[in-house]
């Protein structure tokens, strides 16, 4: 970042409507969308027609705390964690808005968040958190069962 | 965060998710979309790829998408990739192992550095070989059986076994990265013209043994696979040499140990840093310690070996906390070092050679199941781990490794195209061919089949019991039942399978009888909703149970499986016989259990009644005023466990001289009957009660006589309790033998019992509700199962599986009338409820 230069600002529009003004130094975190401001069209403004402003404002702060090069490591990873101490809705809102604008760094976090939580839960749990709604038919969950649960295979079985 | 979880990075494993999107839309119809999806399916799998596998295939059974995406072979592959993880291995021979036979205990290090118990594996019954990407063989010298096991799912696949059956054989396990083959060398223990006979397999490609070159050395030790060869270290011998067998060209070599290492310090042969390493650990003074390592270096062309000496020396700290013993490296060239006597926390150093730079790796408590000792230093060992996903079934047909794996769903399919597939069928003569839909149901039939059969292994039983089991709650099982039960299933009523936690059938069988105890059951779920929130540091045995119970009652579905862990750790926490994961007595776990709720239950009431004013007011209010006779001493409380399950024993004892009758009353919460062959329980009960004349020695003092006299004793049920629990004494201490022995009797338990000894004149009569069972034929292994009766029906509870039974089919398990009979099935615990109690 240099500081003599006037700093590039790209403009964001959330799906609600309320725009965002952004570092370019920031915003090439935006991996999808960075082509949009690097062909000379910084200025315009660039719809993101399916993030909440709320959620789109979160976004930005995560890659505004990662594109500082100040911040030491251990403060990054106080502000990383407190980041994703959120509702699961917000959380999966925030994970579906660093898939679309392809924010690795946040994906990560976010995916790991994510894994660590539902670790311990149950399939139907998980049905639930996830919304899943193709389920097994009993028949299909007892192939499923049994073909995972013993693979003993019967080709050998003439011990 | 470190070199563990180094490999992490998103880029590596987005290749991986993009190929199995591409796939999926191939596979939409057992794929689905879902409207309502909350994240995109890429993004889930992202998540999926940083589960443990023990997790994953738990959340196979969450959707179609979900199976299908576990068992794809990219993912499989990413996954590989992705996990990293340290195995510790090492051979226990503590004496918490009932058999008193070294077991080998692996544990797992998962990324945030806590360790798990993953497998332990009984020694005396079986060898392994070296874990190679999460897969090691087991053997059974006696029957020359090998099985091929993936630690991380817990898969178990049977090998062929050799040709040439010679029952004594040591098993070698290999890998080939550059044609990714897996093999598993066979070199026989004895000599033949000088020489051991060796036989080779190769996983996938071979479907019989092949006759090798033989081996010239006696090898002893377990080998190591390092890029393609297997090692061995022989130090103990006059001829200092490593052997290797070269898994490409299938040929052994031997290289010499350098001629300056110590011949009395033992050599740890290792691998570090991709290459072969023999380390000596040499003690200068007290907190002063130097390590000498030799690498084995090569001149490039793989022509000429030789080997390359370095010198480590060991700072203080590391000497002084004994983490001296070179324990295993990591794959970026780390050397581990830990103190052998593993002590808990355990910690390891790791030391960078490049920058000559020692760091504490890891410092972590051992899983509270376990009790370790270790005693030999080469005998614990630390590795580099990958978790794998793989099938073994893809493995040993022959569809390598792990690149081309084909998800269940597409088996058909690419089957049926031919290619790799197919032509490793032809290879393999006894794989079935494509299947067709018929012939996939009679493959079902036949593994369940093959699981019937393996069950009355015995052997596969234990291992079966002694693995820690991923096991799926898919409650296959309760759909059957409701089907049986159709609209006969009781309103309200819940016929839940319980989760086996390696060995805890002993807990699970004595949970569904004290479960369908309805009164006992009733008054612990009234417990639970009263004291539903007990704050962290409260909770104990009773409510954890009242917990189990409540979760069994309140569940949605009718049948199913649970997973009773709370309750399990807690009695593993609160109780040191049952930590282990060796087969427990389902009595002394009944009595444990029922004591310690007692024990609760008092203390609970004492701090109630410590409340001011209340307690002598009430007591006196309630006509116990006698209790404060001695000042301390007062009246037993009759808890809700006393409510039901005590009863007084009489124990009258009749002066032959001046015919004063001494009665002195003992409460028990069961009874434990002798057995005799070919009786009943009321024989039994009758044996229990009759008069037994004290003389001789055993003379009784009368305390009207004011001396010893010859009398006559004999204990009578004064008041009988309103849930009967008789305990058979099966295992009987064999003094000849040393040790016990079961005894199979056959001791008929009726449906309804009559109380003929009782104190009081009328009998009571008793109906049978729940029969512990114990199956097997000796007392330290087998297995426990339970009979219960709910609602006019008898349900078979063994662990996850819940079937109903027809009343008829209780008498089998009654016992042999014969001593050495097939049927190892024998009842264990009976529970009876009084009949007039029920009506009252």
């Amino acid at each position: 970042m240099s500081s003599t230069e006037a700093k590039k600002m790209v403009v964001l529009k959330s799906f609600d409507g309320v725009t965002f003004e952004v570092e370019e130094s920031v915003a090439v975190q935006f991996e999808s969308i960075r082509h949009m401001f690097e062909d000379n069209l910084a200025g315009s403004v660039i719809p993101l027609s399916n993030i909440k402003s709320e959620i789109l404002s979160k976004v930005i702060d995560y890659c505004k705390r990662h594109a500082d090069d100040t911040t030491d490591e251990e403060d990054l990873k106080a502000f990383d964690a407190d980041f994703v101490k959120v509702e699961h809705g917000t959380l999966f809102d925030i994970i579906r808005a660093a898939n679309y604008l392809n924010i690795k760094s946040l994906l990560d976090l976010t995916c790991q968040t994510v894994a660590d939580m539902i670790k311990g839960k149950t399939p139907a749990e998980i049905r639930e958190l996830f919304n899943i709604s193709d389920e097994f038919t009993p028949e299909e969950e007892e192939e499923a069962s049994i073909i995972t649960r013993f693979i003993y295979m019967d080709r050998y079985a003439d011990c | 965060m470190d070199r563990l979880t180094g490999g992490k990075e998103l880029s590596s494993s987005s290749k991986a998710v993009a190929s199995i999107h591409g796939k999926e839309k191939g596979l939409l119809r057992c794929g689905g979309v879902n409207s309502g999806e909350r994240i995109p399916h890429d993004v889930v799998t992202e998540v999926l790829l940083r589960l443990p596998v023990k997790t994953l295939m738990r959340f196979k059974c969450v959707s179609k998408l979900w199976y299908s995406t576990i068992s794809d072979s990219d993912f499989v592959v990413a996954h590989h990739s992705n996990s990293s993880a340290l195995l510790i291995t090492f051979t226990d021979k503590d004496a918490t192992s009932q058999t008193g036979q070294p077991v080998q205990r692996v544990l797992h290090m998962s990324p945030d550095k806590t360790l798990h118990h993953q497998a332990s594996v009984l020694l005396a019954e079986f060898n392994i070989t070296q874990t190679i990407n999460g897969l090691f063989c087991l053997y059974v010298n006696s029957d020359d059986l090998i099985f091929l096991c993936n630690i991380s799912t817990h898969e178990i696949m049977k090998l062929p076994s050799p040709d040439y059956t010679t029952r004594r054989a040591k098993y070698y396990f290999g890998y080939d990265p550059i044609k990714d083959l897996y093999k598993l060398l066979k070199i026989r223990s004895e000599k033949i013209d000088d020489e051991y006979p060796c036989e080779i397999l190769t996983l996938g490609i071979d479907s019989s043994w092949r006759i090798t070159p033989p081996a010239i050395l006696d090898l002893k030790t377990q080998s190591i696979c390092i890029d393609g060869v297997l090692y061995w270290g022989r130090d103990l011998h006059p001829n200092y040499t490593v052997v290797a067998f070269d898994l490409m060209k299938e040929e052994f070599r031997v290289n010499p140990i350098p001629t300056e290492t110590n011949k009395c310090i033992r050599l740890n042969i290792m691998e570090l840093g991709g290459r072969l390493t023999l380390a000596q650990f040499e003690e200068c003074s007290f907190n002063d310690g130097k390590l000498i390592l030799w690498e084995l270096d090569d001149d490039q062309v793989g022509e000429l070996e030789f080997w390359t000496k370095s010198i480590v020396k060991l700072p203080t700290e590391l000497c002084e906390e004994d983490c001296r013993f070179p324990v295993g490296s990591l794959p970026t060239g780390e050397l581990l070092l830990a103190d052998y006597r593993l002590k808990s926390p355990m910690t390891v150093y790791s030391y960078d050679r490049a920058k000559g730079k020692f760091e504490k790796f890891l410092k972590a408590e051992f899983p509270s199941s376990l009790a370790l000792v270790c005693r030999e230093p080469p005998r614990l060992q630390i590795n580099y781990h990958k978790e794998n996903l793989a099938l073994l079934e893809h493995i040993i047909k022959g569809c390598t490794s792990l690149s081309s794996y084909v998800p269940l769903s597409d088996r058909e399919r690419v089957a049926g195209q031919g290619g790799a597939t197919e032509q490793c069928t032809k290879a393999i003569s006894t794989t079935r061919s494509t299947p067709d839909p018929e012939e996939s149901t009679q493959q079902k039939a036949s593994i369940n089949n093959f699981i019937k059969q393996h069950k009355s292994h015995k052997w596969i039983e234990e291992f079966w019991y002694m693995v820690d089991g991923v096991t799926l709650n898919m409650g296959v099982a309760g759909s059957k039942l409701e089907k049986a039960l159709g609209d006969h299933f009781p309103e309200g009523e819940r016929y839940f399978g319980l989760e086996n936690f390696g060995n805890t059938c002993y807990c699970n069988s004595v949970l569904q009888s004290l479960y369908f105890c309805v009164p006992f059951r009733e008054q612990l779920l009234e417990y639970y909703s009263s004291n539903k929130t007990p704050s962290e540091g409260d909770e104990n045995l009773l409510t954890c149970l009242a917990e189990l119970f409540s979760q069994i009652s309140s569940q949605k579905k009718k049948t199913g499986v649970i997973a009773p862990k709370r309750f399990v750790n807690r009695v593993r926490k609160q109780n040191e016989l049952f930590r282990g994961y060796m087969h427990q007595d389902a009595h002394e776990f009944l009595n444990f259990l029922l004591n310690e709720l007692v024990d609760i239950l008092e203390k609970e009431s004492h701090k109630a009644t410590n409340l001011p004013q209340t307690s002598s007011a009430e007591l006196v209010a309630n006509g116990l005023n006698n209790a404060q006779v001695n000042g301390f001493k007062k009246e037993p409380l009759v808890t809700l466990v006393h409510k039901y399950f005590q009863g007084i024993l009489t124990n009258e004892t009749r002066c032959l001289r001046c015919e004063t009758v001494t009665a002195r009353d003992e409460t028990f919460l069961d009874l434990s009957l002798d057995i005799e062959q070919n009786s009943s329980i009321t024989s039994c009960l009758k044996n229990f009660s009759s008069t037994e004349t004290l003389n001789a020695e055993d003379k009784f003092f009368c305390d009207k006589c004011c001396s010893l006299q010859e009398a006559q004793k004999r204990m009578k049920i004064k008041k009988p309790p309103h849930i009967l629990v008789i305990h058979l004494k099966r295992f009987k201490y064999m003094e000849q033998l040393g040790r016990y022995k079961k005894l199979s009797y056959r001791v008929v338990f009726p449906l309804e019992l009559k109380l003929s000894n009782t104190m009081e004149d009328t009998d009571s009569e008793y109906s049978l509700f729940a029969v512990v069972v114990h199956v097997g034929s000796g007392p330290n292994h087998g297995h426990y199962v339970s009979l219960v009766k709910s609602h006019n029906h008898w349900l078979f509870f063994d662990d996850e599986n819940v079937e109903m039974i027809d009343e008829s089919a209780v008498q089998t398990f009654f016992g042999s009338a014969q001593e050495y009979s097939s049927n190892t099935d024998h009842g264990y615990i009976l529970f009876y409820e009084s009949l007039s109690a029920a009506k009252s």
